[in-house]
């Protein structure tokens, strides 16, 4: 990203010009062509609600197109993007709407201790050992490792997206992959 | 097994949780909503006329030192010859089939899947070519490609498949592979078949594969090719806080060179440079990375003095590091003089963030452009540099 960018930007704003505007779709295209998928998929696996998911993902790039005046020519667009994720998924966790719906779930396999068709497709996709090894874990362990192993960020850019310090990061990296191979060996199974 | 594991758990996701391009519409839809809601609304008739002199003003007084940037940066380009540092834009393309787009050196071409082919672009003739037309999908991650060879894996198809450049002959070898590194006519993959999990090598000219490693014995065991030389490690004895130990073997004669150790807990990125086993390294608790390296005349374990860094790429003395700027990082060039890392200038006029350096055998840094220039890399000739 160029520097002139930033004055497209301003004037963008101010004029709202038909070439600038362009250009500010463009940007935002791009990434969504770039990180859109990867994104909604990554939230969908820590949240595990479709619809959600496609709503926090929608939430992360309309931030990124309000926000990109702020960005400089090396500001990492990619940590920014899963910031914003990850920190919609851990409100969402804390939200009344994931709360009640944890609540429905209970009574609903209180009542109908029965398999949906949904729920039997989802078992079916995730029946890898190391996926359910990975699933097992406390979400501070399986969130970084679905970031670094999924998304491909480096322990430095996990550590901007979750605000936690690198070391942090890497000792809870360590863990999980040490919790899950403990798993692995218990369960005797790779191949 | 980084990319086995990556791959599993993509597979935990439904395949249906993607974004269809009527989402991607609404999204645009409603920034352009939310845009335009959020925009100042109409003032008096002075109001804007001093805001658009303030603009004016203020545009002009930021624009001024990137006016003399992009000058320095002109300046700067043309200074460093087109043999020694390249921009190489395909257009259509985007970071996602370009991070892992492979430079062949011989032939000049930048090879990459687009998600269903594997395509080769001529960086002399600005023209793409289409090798591989493949009726499922091809992960970039899950492609090597050199001057002679294309060898890559269909998904749901069983076994892999090579191309043989110099007659166009395709052939499809019935065996699971992950993990796939080319050496010229050598492929060095991990074959999973009926509960063997093996390091293999494939003679890419008789299709004679040889057992090289049982790998669940040392599970999750890691691998690197380089140098005629495949370095065999086990990065999970991380959590001993002893020392990490890796092999060294002849690729030609399957002969084990040695065994050496790293005094650090952790290890990662192990690269053979000339006769040198680079890692990057680190114990619980340090603020930064080391760069260090075993030099296998010796046995001796040495560190390079860095710039602090998230991850490194290196042939022979040039070393190439993502360094931190600010809340980001961007990649920048340095040569190892008596183990110390010194700055090279080649890399920092260009304003766009760089990101995933790696070299090609030959010594040619490749770098994707993060930023408006998504479509873009970098090449860097390291055997040109002063």
């Amino acid at each position: 990203m160029k520097p002139f960018h930033h004055l497209f930007c301003l004037t963008f704003r101010e004029g709202g010009g038909v070439v600038q505007k362009h250009e500010r779709d463009q940007l935002l295209l791009t990434a969504i062509d770039s990180y859109g998928d990867y994104l909604l998929r990554l939230i969908y696996a820590i949240i595990k609600d479709e619809k959600k998911a496609e709503d926090i993902v929608q939430e992360v790039f309309i931030r990124y197109y309000l926000n990109l005046e702020k960005f400089e020519g090396r500001s990492s667009v990619k940590t920014y993007l899963y910031r914003i994720a990850v920190n919609e998924c851990h409100n969402y966790f804390k939200s009344w709407a994931y709360r009640k719906m944890e609540i429905s779930n209970l009574f609903g396999h209180l009542l109908v201790n029965k398999d949906t068709p949904e729920k039997k497709i989802l078992q079916k996709e995730s029946d890898d050992h190391i996926v359910k090894m990975i699933e097992g874990l406390p979400l501070k362990y399986r969130e970084v490792i679905w970031l670094h192993y999924y998304s491909e960020l480096t322990v430095t850019e996990i550590g901007s997206v979750l605000n936690c310090p690198v070391n942090t990061v890497k000792t809870r990296l360590a863990r999980g992959r040490e919790m899950a191979r403990i798993a692995l060996e218990e369960g005797n199974d790779y191949a | 097994m980084h990319e086995h594991l990556r791959k599993s758990l993509d597979q935990s996701i439904p395949e249906k949780v993607t974004l269809k391009d009527e989402q991607k519409q609404a999204i645009l839809a409603e920034a352009h909503r939310r845009l335009e809601n959020g925009a100042p609304s109409r003032k008096p008739a002075l109001k804007p006329l001093v805001t658009a002199i303030a603009v004016v003003g203020i545009a002009g007084f930021l624009g001024m030192p990137y006016i003399q940037n992009e000058i320095g940066e002109q300046a700067i380009e043309e200074s460093t010859p087109a043999d020694v540092l390249r921009k190489v834009s395909i257009p259509g393309e985007n970071l996602g089939t370009l991070i892992t787009a492979i430079y062949v050196d011989e032939t000049k071409e930048i090879i990459y899947s687009d998600g269903k082919r594997i395509i080769a672009f001529d960086t002399e003739s600005n023209t793409k070519e289409i090798l591989i037309d493949g009726d499922a999908n091809i992960s970039g991650y899950e492609v090597v490609a050199n001057e002679s060879w294309i060898v890559w894996k269909q998904e749901d198809i069983e076994g892999y498949f090579v191309l043989n450049r110099s007659n166009g002959e395709i052939r499809n070898i019935p065996d699971e592979l992950h993990d796939m590194q080319i050496a010229g006519d050598q492929l060095i993959y991990t074959s999973v078949s009926w509960g063997d999990v093996w390091l293999t090598k494939l003679d890419l000219t008789t299709l004679e594969q040889t057992r090289l490693y049982d790998k669940l014995q040392k599970q999750f065991g890691h691998e690197a090719v380089g140098e005629g030389k495949l370095v065999l490690w086990d990065p999970y004895t991380e959590i001993d806080p002893i020392q990490v130990s890796f092999s060294v073997y002849d690729l030609q004669t399957n002969q084990e060179i040695g065994s050496f150790v790293f005094p650090y807990e952790s290890v990662y990125n192990l690269t053979v440079s000339e006769n040198r086993v680079f890692a990057g390294l680190y114990n619980e608790g340090d603020e930064m990375t080391t760069l260090g390296y075993v030099d296998l005349s010796d046995g001796q374990f040495y560190t390079v003095e860095t710039p602090d860094f998230v991850s490194y790429a290196v042939y022979r003395d040039v070393l190439a590091l993502s360094t931190p700027e600010k809340s980001s990082n961007t990649v920048e060039l340095y040569k190892i003089k008596n183990n110390k890392a010194h700055a090279l200038p080649t890399l920092n006029h260009i304003q766009e963030r760089l990101v995933r350096p790696r070299f090609t055998p030959e010594g040619k840094l490749v770098v994707n452009v993060e930023g408006a220039g998504f479509y873009s890399l970098y090449v860097v000739d390291a055997n040109k540099l002063d």
